[in-house]
Protein backbone atom coordinates (compact mmCIF):
# COMPACT_ATOMS: atom_id res chain seq x y z
CA UNK A 1 0.00 0.00 0.00
CA UNK A 2 2.70 2.83 0.61
CA UNK A 3 4.55 3.73 -2.33
CA UNK A 4 7.62 5.95 -2.65
CA UNK A 5 6.04 9.13 -1.39
CA UNK A 6 8.33 11.20 0.63
CA UNK A 7 7.47 11.65 4.13
CA UNK A 8 5.97 15.49 3.37
CA UNK A 9 3.50 13.56 0.88
CA UNK A 10 2.37 10.72 3.30
CA UNK A 11 2.31 13.21 5.96
CA UNK A 12 -0.17 15.68 3.59
CA UNK A 13 -2.37 12.92 2.33
CA UNK A 14 -2.50 11.60 6.44
CA UNK A 15 -3.60 14.88 7.28
CA UNK A 16 -6.07 15.24 4.58
CA UNK A 17 -7.59 12.17 5.26
CA UNK A 18 -8.35 12.66 8.60
CA UNK A 19 -9.90 16.22 7.40
CA UNK A 20 -12.05 14.61 5.64
CA UNK A 21 -13.22 12.05 8.56
CA UNK A 22 -13.54 15.37 10.73
CA UNK A 23 -16.08 16.59 8.04
CA UNK A 24 -17.56 13.23 7.59
CA UNK A 25 -17.06 13.53 4.30
CA UNK A 26 -16.42 9.78 3.69
CA UNK A 27 -19.24 7.70 2.14
CA UNK A 28 -19.64 4.14 4.25
CA UNK A 29 -18.06 2.30 1.64
CA UNK A 30 -14.95 3.56 1.31
CA UNK A 31 -14.40 4.53 4.78
CA UNK A 32 -12.71 1.04 5.61
CA UNK A 33 -10.28 1.97 2.59
CA UNK A 34 -9.36 5.09 4.11
CA UNK A 35 -9.25 4.30 7.64
CA UNK A 36 -6.81 1.30 6.42
CA UNK A 37 -5.01 3.83 3.93
CA UNK A 38 -4.21 6.92 6.90
CA UNK A 39 -2.92 3.49 9.19
CA UNK A 40 -0.54 2.74 6.53
CA UNK A 41 0.24 6.08 5.95
CA UNK A 42 1.07 6.52 9.88
CA UNK A 43 2.77 3.52 10.30
CA UNK A 44 5.27 4.86 7.18
CA UNK A 45 5.80 7.84 8.78
CA UNK A 46 6.70 6.38 12.20
CA UNK A 47 9.01 4.23 10.47
CA UNK A 48 10.85 7.24 8.49
CA UNK A 49 11.00 9.23 11.89
CA UNK A 50 12.21 6.70 13.88
CA UNK A 51 15.41 5.86 11.39
CA UNK A 52 16.15 9.24 11.10
CA UNK A 53 16.73 9.98 14.60
CA UNK A 54 18.67 6.89 14.96
CA UNK A 55 20.91 8.10 11.90
CA UNK A 56 21.23 11.41 13.52
CA UNK A 57 22.36 10.29 16.46
CA UNK A 58 24.57 7.93 15.03
CA UNK A 59 26.36 11.12 13.59
CA UNK A 60 26.99 12.86 16.71
CA UNK A 61 27.63 10.32 18.98
CA UNK B 1 126.22 101.16 -31.73
CA UNK B 2 126.17 100.31 -28.27
CA UNK B 3 125.81 96.96 -27.35
CA UNK B 4 125.32 95.20 -24.09
CA UNK B 5 126.18 92.16 -22.63
CA UNK B 6 123.58 89.55 -21.49
CA UNK B 7 125.34 89.74 -18.22
CA UNK B 8 125.08 94.03 -17.97
CA UNK B 9 121.15 93.56 -19.01
CA UNK B 10 120.67 91.15 -16.51
CA UNK B 11 122.50 93.17 -13.70
CA UNK B 12 120.05 96.15 -14.96
CA UNK B 13 116.78 94.09 -15.06
CA UNK B 14 118.10 93.19 -11.15
CA UNK B 15 118.85 96.50 -9.87
CA UNK B 16 115.42 97.76 -11.61
CA UNK B 17 113.81 95.43 -9.74
CA UNK B 18 115.42 95.34 -6.46
CA UNK B 19 114.69 99.04 -6.81
CA UNK B 20 111.03 98.94 -7.43
CA UNK B 21 110.10 95.98 -5.77
CA UNK B 22 112.13 95.57 -2.45
CA UNK B 23 108.86 94.47 -0.68
CA UNK B 24 107.30 91.39 -0.63
CA UNK B 25 104.01 91.41 -2.14
CA UNK B 26 100.96 89.19 -1.69
CA UNK B 27 99.60 87.39 -4.77
CA UNK B 28 97.16 85.45 -5.90
CA UNK B 29 97.70 82.72 -8.36
CA UNK B 30 97.25 79.04 -8.89
CA UNK B 31 99.31 76.52 -8.69
CA UNK B 32 100.67 74.72 -12.10
CA UNK B 33 103.35 72.28 -10.63
CA UNK B 34 104.71 71.57 -7.06
CA UNK B 35 108.12 69.99 -6.60
CA UNK B 36 109.97 68.98 -3.82
CA UNK B 37 114.10 68.59 -4.10
CA UNK B 38 116.78 68.20 -1.60
CA UNK B 39 114.42 69.62 0.91
CA UNK B 40 113.19 72.72 -1.31
CA UNK B 41 109.75 73.26 -3.02
CA UNK B 42 110.18 74.27 -6.81
CA UNK B 43 106.83 75.84 -7.66
CA UNK B 44 105.19 76.73 -11.00
CA UNK B 45 102.41 79.60 -10.85
CA UNK B 46 100.02 80.43 -13.26
CA UNK B 47 97.01 82.45 -13.70
CA UNK B 48 93.98 81.39 -15.95
CA UNK B 49 91.61 83.31 -18.22
CA UNK B 50 88.55 84.66 -16.64
CA UNK B 51 86.32 82.52 -18.60
CA UNK B 52 86.48 78.92 -16.79
CA UNK B 53 85.66 76.81 -19.56
CA UNK B 54 88.47 78.33 -21.54
CA UNK B 55 91.80 77.36 -19.51
CA UNK B 56 93.83 79.86 -20.91
CA UNK B 57 97.37 80.48 -19.24
CA UNK B 58 97.89 84.09 -19.07
CA UNK B 59 100.96 84.33 -16.51
CA UNK B 60 103.32 82.15 -15.52
CA UNK B 61 105.88 82.34 -12.70
CA UNK B 62 107.96 80.27 -11.42
CA UNK B 63 108.44 80.40 -7.58
CA UNK B 64 110.43 78.34 -5.07
CA UNK B 65 110.02 77.81 -1.06
CA UNK B 66 113.31 77.35 0.45
CA UNK B 67 113.19 74.43 3.18
CA UNK B 68 113.99 76.48 6.07
CA UNK B 69 110.70 78.48 5.03
CA UNK B 70 108.70 75.46 4.60
CA UNK B 71 109.94 74.60 8.33
CA UNK B 72 108.57 77.82 9.54
CA UNK B 73 105.58 78.32 7.99
CA UNK B 74 104.59 73.89 9.08
CA UNK B 75 104.84 75.12 12.59
CA UNK B 76 103.05 77.98 12.05
CA UNK B 77 99.87 77.21 9.23
CA UNK B 78 100.18 73.22 10.58
CA UNK B 79 99.13 70.45 8.02
CA UNK B 80 97.31 72.55 5.81
CA UNK B 81 100.46 73.61 4.45
CA UNK B 82 100.86 70.68 2.51
CA UNK B 83 97.23 70.14 1.55
CA UNK B 84 97.70 74.04 -0.22
CA UNK B 85 101.35 73.34 -1.58
CA UNK B 86 98.75 71.04 -4.60
CA UNK B 87 98.95 71.07 -7.93
CA UNK B 88 95.75 72.83 -8.64
CA UNK B 89 95.33 75.07 -5.89
CA UNK B 90 94.21 78.79 -6.01
CA UNK B 91 96.68 80.13 -3.30
CA UNK B 92 97.81 83.66 -2.02
CA UNK B 93 101.60 84.05 -1.42
CA UNK B 94 103.48 86.18 0.01
CA UNK B 95 106.30 86.69 -2.85
CA UNK B 96 109.94 88.52 -3.28
CA UNK B 97 110.50 89.17 -6.60
CA UNK B 98 114.53 87.93 -7.26
CA UNK B 99 115.92 88.43 -10.26
CA UNK B 100 119.25 86.18 -10.59
CA UNK B 101 121.48 87.50 -13.58
CA UNK B 102 122.01 83.25 -13.93
CA UNK B 103 118.53 81.97 -13.38
CA UNK B 104 116.55 84.51 -14.75
CA UNK B 105 113.51 85.62 -12.07
CA UNK B 106 112.21 83.73 -8.94
CA UNK B 107 109.45 84.35 -6.31
CA UNK B 108 110.88 83.25 -3.20
CA UNK B 109 108.14 82.79 -0.98
CA UNK B 110 107.46 84.28 2.24
CA UNK B 111 104.37 83.47 3.55
CA UNK B 112 100.99 81.87 2.85
CA UNK B 113 97.41 82.47 3.25
CA UNK B 114 95.90 79.32 3.99
CA UNK B 115 92.27 81.15 4.58
CA UNK B 116 92.21 83.01 1.16
CA UNK B 117 92.59 79.05 -0.20
CA UNK B 118 89.65 77.94 2.09
CA UNK B 119 87.84 81.14 1.00
CA UNK B 120 87.87 80.69 -2.57
CA UNK B 121 86.77 77.06 -2.27
CA UNK B 122 84.34 77.95 -0.43
CA UNK B 123 82.59 80.04 -2.30
CA UNK B 124 83.30 77.64 -5.41
CA UNK B 125 81.25 75.68 -3.54
CA UNK B 126 78.60 77.65 -2.59
CA UNK B 127 77.85 78.79 -6.14
CA UNK B 128 77.83 75.07 -6.79
CA UNK B 129 75.46 74.14 -4.80
CA UNK B 130 73.68 77.30 -5.35
CA UNK B 131 73.08 76.44 -9.34
CA UNK B 132 72.33 72.90 -8.59
CA UNK B 133 69.70 74.18 -6.59
CA UNK B 134 68.36 76.02 -8.93
CA UNK B 135 68.04 73.21 -11.30
CA UNK B 136 66.67 71.24 -8.53
CA UNK B 137 69.14 68.60 -8.48
CA UNK B 138 69.75 68.70 -4.96
CA UNK B 139 67.18 67.13 -3.72
CA UNK B 140 66.80 64.55 -7.00
CA UNK B 141 68.67 61.75 -5.33
CA UNK B 142 67.30 61.54 -1.77
CA UNK B 143 63.77 61.93 -3.11
CA UNK B 144 64.69 58.26 -4.06
CA UNK B 145 63.39 55.27 -2.25
CA UNK B 146 66.33 53.70 -0.63
CA UNK B 147 65.65 49.97 -1.29
CA UNK B 148 64.51 47.93 1.58
CA UNK B 149 67.01 45.40 1.08
CA UNK B 150 70.25 45.96 -0.25
CA UNK B 151 72.60 43.58 -1.83
CA UNK B 152 74.05 44.69 -4.86
CA UNK B 153 76.50 47.29 -4.31
CA UNK B 154 78.37 49.71 -7.08
CA UNK B 155 81.62 50.90 -5.11
CA UNK B 156 83.28 53.98 -6.17
CA UNK B 157 87.06 54.10 -4.35
CA UNK B 158 90.48 54.04 -4.77
CA UNK B 159 92.04 50.18 -4.96
CA UNK B 160 94.64 50.73 -2.02
CA UNK B 161 92.44 53.00 -0.01
CA UNK B 162 91.87 51.86 3.81
CA UNK B 163 88.28 52.54 3.57
CA UNK B 164 87.12 49.90 0.73
CA UNK B 165 89.50 47.53 3.12
CA UNK B 166 87.15 48.43 6.07
CA UNK B 167 84.13 48.80 3.77
CA UNK B 168 83.89 44.97 2.60
CA UNK B 169 85.56 43.92 6.22
CA UNK B 170 82.68 45.57 7.78
CA UNK B 171 79.62 44.59 5.59
CA UNK B 172 80.97 40.65 5.32
CA UNK B 173 81.78 40.26 9.00
CA UNK B 174 77.85 41.43 9.70
CA UNK B 175 76.58 39.71 12.36
CA UNK B 176 73.25 38.50 10.93
CA UNK B 177 74.91 36.12 7.86
CA UNK B 178 73.79 38.76 5.18
CA UNK B 179 75.58 38.41 1.66
CA UNK B 180 76.67 40.83 -0.66
CA UNK B 181 77.48 41.35 -3.98
CA UNK B 182 80.05 44.39 -4.22
CA UNK B 183 81.21 45.43 -7.82
CA UNK B 184 84.73 47.41 -7.37
CA UNK B 185 84.87 50.54 -9.89
CA UNK B 186 88.39 52.09 -8.88
CA UNK B 187 88.83 55.83 -9.17
CA UNK B 188 91.65 57.98 -7.66
CA UNK B 189 90.04 59.40 -4.34
CA UNK B 190 92.77 62.14 -3.90
CA UNK B 191 94.83 64.37 -5.78
CA UNK B 192 93.64 65.49 -9.59
CA UNK B 193 92.82 62.65 -11.44
CA UNK B 194 89.60 62.47 -8.56
CA UNK B 195 87.70 64.60 -10.93
CA UNK B 196 87.87 62.97 -14.39
CA UNK B 197 87.70 59.18 -12.84
CA UNK B 198 85.01 59.96 -10.23
CA UNK B 199 83.16 61.00 -13.01
CA UNK B 200 83.91 58.26 -15.38
CA UNK B 201 82.92 55.72 -12.97
CA UNK B 202 79.70 57.42 -12.10
CA UNK B 203 78.80 57.12 -15.91
CA UNK B 204 79.77 53.55 -16.02
CA UNK B 205 77.21 52.34 -12.83
CA UNK B 206 74.56 54.91 -14.26
CA UNK B 207 74.46 52.91 -17.55
CA UNK B 208 73.83 49.65 -15.70
CA UNK B 209 72.48 51.18 -12.91
CA UNK B 210 69.05 48.37 -13.02
CA UNK B 211 72.24 45.90 -11.82
CA UNK B 212 72.60 47.53 -8.36
CA UNK B 213 70.80 48.52 -5.76
CA UNK B 214 73.18 51.20 -4.46
CA UNK B 215 76.19 53.16 -5.30
CA UNK B 216 78.66 53.40 -2.52
CA UNK B 217 81.21 56.22 -3.21
CA UNK B 218 84.16 55.69 -0.37
CA UNK B 219 87.37 57.29 0.93
CA UNK B 220 89.51 56.93 4.06
CA UNK B 221 90.31 59.47 6.17
CA UNK B 222 92.40 62.60 4.37
CA UNK B 223 93.25 66.18 3.84
CA UNK B 224 90.46 68.56 4.45
CA UNK B 225 91.49 70.20 1.47
CA UNK B 226 91.48 67.16 -0.90
CA UNK B 227 87.73 67.33 0.05
CA UNK B 228 87.63 70.01 -2.87
CA UNK B 229 87.68 67.54 -5.32
CA UNK B 230 84.06 66.81 -4.40
CA UNK B 231 83.01 69.98 -4.38
CA UNK B 232 82.18 69.71 -8.39
CA UNK B 233 79.54 70.67 -10.53
CA UNK B 234 79.75 68.09 -12.81
CA UNK B 235 80.07 65.73 -10.51
CA UNK B 236 77.32 66.77 -8.22
CA UNK B 237 75.01 67.05 -11.47
CA UNK B 238 76.20 63.18 -12.31
CA UNK B 239 74.87 62.11 -8.79
CA UNK B 240 72.06 63.64 -8.55
CA UNK B 241 70.60 62.30 -11.82
CA UNK B 242 71.98 58.89 -10.65
CA UNK B 243 68.93 56.83 -10.94
CA UNK B 244 69.51 54.72 -7.83
CA UNK B 245 70.65 56.07 -4.20
CA UNK B 246 74.21 57.29 -4.05
CA UNK B 247 76.15 56.62 -0.33
CA UNK B 248 78.63 58.66 0.63
CA UNK B 249 81.40 57.48 2.89
CA UNK B 250 84.49 59.68 2.15
CA UNK B 251 85.43 60.02 5.44
CA UNK B 252 85.74 63.52 7.57
CA UNK B 253 84.30 65.01 10.23
CA UNK B 254 82.85 68.84 9.89
CA UNK B 255 82.90 69.90 6.28
CA UNK B 256 80.07 68.95 3.79
CA UNK B 257 80.96 69.00 0.09
CA UNK B 258 78.60 69.13 -2.67
CA UNK B 259 79.04 65.52 -3.14
CA UNK B 260 77.60 65.08 0.47
CA UNK B 261 74.97 67.21 0.09
CA UNK B 262 73.78 65.60 -3.32
CA UNK B 263 74.08 62.52 -2.20
CA UNK B 264 70.87 59.93 -0.65
CA UNK B 265 72.71 59.36 2.45
CA UNK B 266 76.47 60.82 3.99
CA UNK B 267 78.22 58.93 6.10
CA UNK B 268 81.23 59.55 8.70
CA UNK B 269 83.19 56.92 7.01
CA UNK B 270 83.36 53.92 5.36
CA UNK B 271 82.61 51.84 8.39
CA UNK B 272 79.70 53.99 9.16
CA UNK B 273 78.00 53.82 5.41
CA UNK B 274 78.79 49.63 5.85
CA UNK B 275 76.47 49.66 9.20
CA UNK B 276 74.04 51.78 7.36
CA UNK B 277 73.56 49.38 4.79
CA UNK B 278 73.26 46.27 7.23
CA UNK B 279 71.29 48.58 9.35
CA UNK B 280 68.96 48.87 6.49
CA UNK B 281 69.08 44.61 5.61
CA UNK B 282 68.04 44.23 9.51
CA UNK B 283 65.15 46.47 9.60
CA UNK B 284 63.82 44.52 6.70
CA UNK B 285 64.50 41.12 8.42
CA UNK B 286 62.94 42.57 11.48
CA UNK B 287 60.04 43.52 9.78
CA UNK B 288 59.40 40.17 7.81
CA UNK B 289 59.87 38.47 11.28
CA UNK B 290 57.14 40.58 12.66
CA UNK B 291 54.83 39.78 9.93
CA UNK B 292 55.50 36.66 10.26
CA UNK B 293 54.19 36.68 14.04
CA UNK B 294 51.64 39.11 13.18
CA UNK B 295 50.09 36.35 10.31
CA UNK B 296 50.80 33.76 12.90
CA UNK B 297 48.87 35.02 15.78
CA UNK B 298 46.00 36.03 13.47
CA UNK B 299 45.45 32.77 11.57
CA UNK B 300 45.64 31.11 15.18
CA UNK B 301 43.28 33.31 16.30
CA UNK B 302 40.96 32.92 12.89
CA UNK B 303 41.45 29.40 13.57
CA UNK B 304 39.92 29.23 17.07
CA UNK B 305 37.22 31.58 15.98
CA UNK B 306 36.15 29.21 13.52
CA UNK B 307 36.56 26.19 15.52
CA UNK B 308 34.52 27.97 18.09
CA UNK B 309 31.21 28.72 15.19
CA UNK B 310 31.72 25.45 13.83
CA UNK B 311 31.01 23.43 16.75
CA UNK B 312 28.01 25.81 17.77
CA UNK B 313 26.94 25.42 14.45
CA UNK B 314 27.16 21.42 15.66
CA UNK B 315 25.30 22.15 18.46
CA UNK B 316 22.31 24.12 16.83
CA UNK B 317 22.30 20.86 14.22
CA UNK B 318 21.43 18.58 16.51
CA UNK B 319 18.85 20.17 18.76
CA UNK B 320 17.33 21.47 16.21
CA UNK B 321 16.90 18.41 14.52
CA UNK B 322 16.02 16.63 17.16
CA UNK B 323 13.35 19.37 17.93
CA UNK B 324 12.08 18.55 14.32
CA UNK B 325 11.48 15.23 15.03
CA UNK B 326 9.94 15.42 18.02
CA UNK B 327 7.62 18.04 16.74
CA UNK B 328 6.92 15.29 13.86
CA UNK B 329 6.25 12.71 16.33
CA UNK B 330 3.76 14.83 18.23
CA UNK B 331 2.32 15.19 15.01
CA UNK B 332 1.88 11.87 14.34
CA UNK B 333 0.76 11.05 17.83
CA UNK B 334 -2.36 13.24 17.46
CA UNK B 335 -3.16 12.36 13.57
CA UNK B 336 -3.07 8.44 14.70
CA UNK B 337 -5.57 9.98 17.76
CA UNK B 338 -7.76 10.98 14.99
CA UNK B 339 -7.40 8.43 12.74
CA UNK B 340 -8.49 6.08 15.64
CA UNK B 341 -11.17 8.14 16.75
CA UNK B 342 -12.77 9.04 13.81
CA UNK B 343 -14.07 6.68 11.98
CA UNK B 344 -16.58 5.72 14.79
CA UNK B 345 -18.72 8.62 14.10
CA UNK B 346 -19.75 7.86 10.93
CA UNK B 347 -19.77 4.58 11.70
CA UNK B 348 -21.83 4.61 14.87
CA UNK B 349 -24.02 7.36 13.31
CA UNK B 350 -25.01 4.67 10.70
CA UNK B 351 -25.33 1.87 13.53
CA UNK B 352 -27.93 4.42 15.11
CA UNK B 353 -29.29 4.74 11.78
CA UNK B 354 -29.67 1.19 11.25
CA UNK B 355 -31.01 1.07 14.47
CA UNK B 356 -33.78 3.07 13.53
CA UNK B 357 -34.81 1.30 10.53
CA UNK B 358 -34.70 -2.02 12.32
CA UNK B 359 -36.97 -0.71 15.01
CA UNK B 360 -39.41 1.09 11.90
CA UNK B 361 -39.54 -2.14 10.00
CA UNK B 362 -40.17 -4.29 13.10
CA UNK B 363 -43.35 -1.97 14.09
CA UNK B 364 -44.19 -2.25 10.06
CA UNK B 365 -44.45 -5.85 10.25
CA UNK B 366 -46.41 -6.42 13.14
CA UNK B 367 -48.76 -4.09 12.11
CA UNK B 368 -49.41 -6.25 8.57
CA UNK B 369 -49.59 -9.75 10.47
CA UNK B 370 -52.58 -8.19 12.48
CA UNK B 371 -54.41 -6.91 9.59
CA UNK B 372 -54.39 -10.52 8.08
CA UNK B 373 -56.57 -11.41 11.01
CA UNK B 374 -53.42 -12.61 13.37
CA UNK B 375 -53.11 -11.90 17.02
CA UNK B 376 -49.75 -11.55 19.17
CA UNK B 377 -49.96 -12.83 22.41
CA UNK B 378 -48.45 -11.25 25.26
CA UNK B 379 -47.97 -12.28 28.74
CA UNK B 380 -48.60 -10.73 31.99
CA UNK B 381 -44.78 -9.19 31.76
CA UNK B 382 -45.80 -7.70 28.55
CA UNK B 383 -43.71 -10.24 26.40
CA UNK B 384 -44.53 -12.04 23.22
CA UNK B 385 -45.34 -15.32 24.22
CA UNK B 386 -44.29 -17.36 20.84
CA UNK B 387 -44.51 -21.09 22.51
CA UNK B 388 -47.64 -22.19 24.31
CA UNK B 389 -45.53 -24.55 26.90
CA UNK B 390 -44.47 -21.71 28.45
CA UNK B 391 -47.99 -20.27 29.17
CA UNK B 392 -49.19 -22.11 32.72
CA UNK B 393 -52.68 -22.91 33.05
CA UNK B 394 -55.32 -19.91 34.08
CA UNK B 395 -52.31 -17.24 33.04
CA UNK B 396 -53.74 -14.36 31.89
CA UNK B 397 -52.82 -13.22 28.67
CA UNK B 398 -53.58 -9.95 26.09
CA UNK B 399 -54.53 -11.05 22.97
CA UNK B 400 -53.84 -7.92 20.89
CA UNK B 401 -55.79 -7.79 17.14
CA UNK B 402 -55.73 -5.49 14.59
CA UNK B 403 -58.20 -3.50 16.66
CA UNK B 404 -57.87 -3.61 20.05
CA UNK B 405 -56.63 -6.33 23.01
CA UNK B 406 -58.64 -9.12 24.39
CA UNK B 407 -57.55 -10.39 27.81
CA UNK B 408 -58.04 -14.11 27.90
CA UNK B 409 -57.72 -17.30 30.88
CA UNK B 410 -55.50 -20.02 29.33
CA UNK B 411 -56.76 -23.36 29.55
CA UNK B 412 -54.46 -25.77 29.80
CA UNK B 413 -55.07 -30.07 29.62
CA UNK B 414 -52.78 -32.13 31.22
CA UNK B 415 -52.10 -33.83 27.66
CA UNK B 416 -51.28 -30.30 26.28
CA UNK B 417 -48.60 -30.09 28.73
CA UNK B 418 -46.47 -32.93 27.01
Amino acid sequence: MKNNSTYDEAIKELQSIVQQLQDNEIPMDELSAKVKRAAALLKYCQEKLRSTEEEIRDLFS
Amino acid sequence: MQSYTLFELNQYIRRVIALNLEEALWIQCEIAQCNTSRGHTWIELVEKGEVESTEDIIAQASAVLWSRTLRKLRKEKGKILDELLQDGMDVRLKVKVDFNERYGMKLIIEDIDPSFTVGKLALQRRKIIEQLDEENLLDKNQALALPQVIQRIAVISSENAAGYQDFTRQLNDNPYGYQFQVTFFPSAMQGVKVEKELFAQLRKIHKRANQFDVVAILRGGGARLDLSAFDNYALGKETALMPIPVLVGIGHDIDETVLDLVAHQSLKTPTALADFIVHQNELFEAKINQLGLLIQSHTTHTIKEHSILLEKLVRNIEIGSQQLIQIQKTQLDYLLQQVQLYPQIPIQNARNQLDKFGLIIDLLKQESILERGYTLVYNEQKELVKDPSQVKHQETLALQFYRGQLKVNAIKKETDEE
